[in-house]
């Protein structure tokens, strides 16, 4: 199946990139929805060839802070990306780079490397086909001129095609904008509403069940459905009250679920719909 | 006679950090040692909060000093979700304190597993925290990240041989990180445990301290030379001896 987001520009103006060792590709749909994969794009973090590369993932990381996320440690682009896993992304030529885009990313004037301008990276976990997500990296809105609207939402449905991912694991807070971009997977089943483990505790933990018509619904592609059951009670993002009674019905047993993407109140605060799960 | 904070290895009770969805993959009587309900932290559940600042704590007296101490959000995305944090703990008034700990998170494939921490400020807990972990997790392989310098080195040399997959990495914090791979079976387990040394004549004996070898050595792997660590390190001065086989297994 093709894909079609609704930026058409993207997948016309961008290259599609893979950092993973040779070892872990055979785990991996190195042609996603359709799309070509060059050759000098399937790189190898352990060549010190990539060392540049990886140089522009850390810088693109930096630039972008995620969505709302915070920067990962230099190391962590190894234990807990490229080498269990991959770094899956869209990348610019740098000859195609706007002077902006370069300066921001610290990148070449001309030539013909890859300059990352999104990522994605999830990293496997035990159950097959259970991927946890930890870092979603888009220029968009940091350059908003050039076309890369819907860059996020892009990124991740291509990545966790890539990883041939049937179930996804991430977390967020309750007040990022994040939060918009996940709930386009469908319902997603909330593990915690209130997370201490966290730096933030205002944040959640979430599971979404993938297909190819949810990706296709992440990815902007008007193809694509999702299930929106009704919501039974609003999280407002400033509400630990509520983050917290929440977080004692999930450990009491309840499954909760939110059920679409929150809504914008004033002062920058936003609320979430949820409802209760009769799955399993 | 041990002091409260040092107590013997056989005092001390194994922990795992892992949700209950993945623990119920876990080998939970690792090496014999049942891991009780209490001893078990979800990161998922409130109660565990206290428990997991300790094991940050932990992390950061042995990784802060070389700057690659892990921030608490990491430790939830990037271990306690993912995979397993594990280590030995001793039992005080105040509930467990951990004493070591080893970071697994499951690689793309079936029982693959990369670590890429071992830490705790007494070393003879360390190779039991490697042995823990790895009947915890049913490794089959593993991976290994650790830096040259590091006392993970030694930790590591009783599964030796060790596949060096990469001898230095320019991206990383600390360009002198390798990257290590050995097979698990519990003839090796058992092997290592018992501290037997293989016999590999004609390694070649280098300075990891020597960028210049590191280079070498990392260009043999580049150029498809299977490149392995036959033996313990052995510190000469300055320098930081490690028996290697270059080419083709003996």
């Amino acid at each position: 199946m093709s894909l079609r987001p609704s930026n058409a520009r993207l997948l016309a103006d961008l290259e599609l990139f893979v950092l993973a060792p040779p070892d872990n590709r055979a785990f991996l749909d190195l042609a996603p929805f359709g799309l070509s994969l060059a050759e000098d794009a399937l790189l190898d973090p352990l060549r010190e060839a990539s060392s540049a590369f990886i140089e522009r993932l850390v810088s693109l990381d930096r630039g972008t802070f995620g969505l709302g996320e915070m920067p990962m440690p230099r190391f962590l682009f190894f234990d807990a990306a490229a080498l269990p896993s991959a770094i899956i992304g869209f990348a610019r030529r740098a000859r195609a780079l706007s002077a902006s885009a370069r300066a921001l990313l610290q990148a070449p004037s001309e030539g013909d490397a890859l300059v990352p301008l999104a990522m994605y990276i999830a990293m496997p976990m035990i159950e097959p086909g259970t991927f946890l997500g930890h870092n979603l990296a888009s220029l968009a809105e940091r350059l908003p001129d050039e076309g890369l609207a819907g860059l996020g939402r892009l990124t991740k449905a291509v990545s966790l095609k890539v990883l041939r991912a049937t179930t996804q694991i991430g977390m967020t807070q309750w007040d990022s904008r994040a939060l918009h971009v996940h709930a386009r997977m469908g319902p997603l089943d909330l593990l915690s509403a209130w997370t201490p483990a966290h730096a933030e505790p205002a944040s959640l933990t979430y599971r979404a069940h993938l297909d190819d018509a949810a990706l296709l619904h992440l990815a902007g592609d008007p193809r694509g459905q999702v299930e929106r059951p009704e919501a039974e009670l609003w999280i407002e993002s400033d509400d630990q009250a509520a983050m917290q009674a929440l977080q004692a019905r999930i450990e009491d047993g309840e499954r909760l679920r939110i059920v679409g993407a929150p809504e914008r109140l004033e002062g920058g605060r936003q609320r979430t719909p949820i409802a209760t799960s009769t799955m399993g | 006679m041990h002091a409260v904070h040092d107590p013997p290895l056989e005092h001390l009770s194994p922990y795992v950090v892992a949700t209950s969805a993945v623990a119920v993959h876990l080998d939970l009587a690792p090496l014999g040692q049942l891991i009780t309900p209490e001893q078990h932290f979800d990161p998922l559940r409130r109660a565990s909060a206290p428990f997991l600042r300790r094991v940050e704590q932990l992390d950061a007296a042995e990784y802060a000093p070389r700057g690659m101490a892990m921030p608490r959000w990491a430790l939830y995305d990037c271990a306690e979700l993912p995979g397993v944090i594990t280590g030995l703990a001793h039992r005080t008034s105040e509930g467990l304190l951990p004493l070591s700990m080893l970071i697994a998170v499951p690689m793309l494939g079936e029982r693959r597993w990369l670590i890429y921490t071992i830490a705790s400020p007494r070393a003879q807990l360390r190779f039991a925290t490697l042995a823990l972990g790895l009947a915890l997790v049913r490794a089959r392989e593993i991976d290994a990240t650790l830096q040259w310098s590091s006392p993970e080195l030694p930790v590591y040399a009783h599964f030796a041989p060790l596949d060096v997959r990469a001898a230095r990495l320019p991206a990383h914090d600390v360009p002198a990180t390798c990257v290590l791979r050995f097979q698990v079976d519990p003839d090796r387990l058992d092997q290592a445990i018992a501290g037997a040394d293989a016999d590999w004549p004609g390694a070649e004996r280098l300075d990891v301290h020597d960028p210049a070898v590191l280079g070498r050595l990392q260009s043999g792997v580049e150029a498809g030379l299977r490149v392995q660590i036959v033996g313990h390190p052995a510190r000469e001065g300055e320098a930081l001896i490690v028996p290697f086989v270059i080419g083709s297994p003996p």
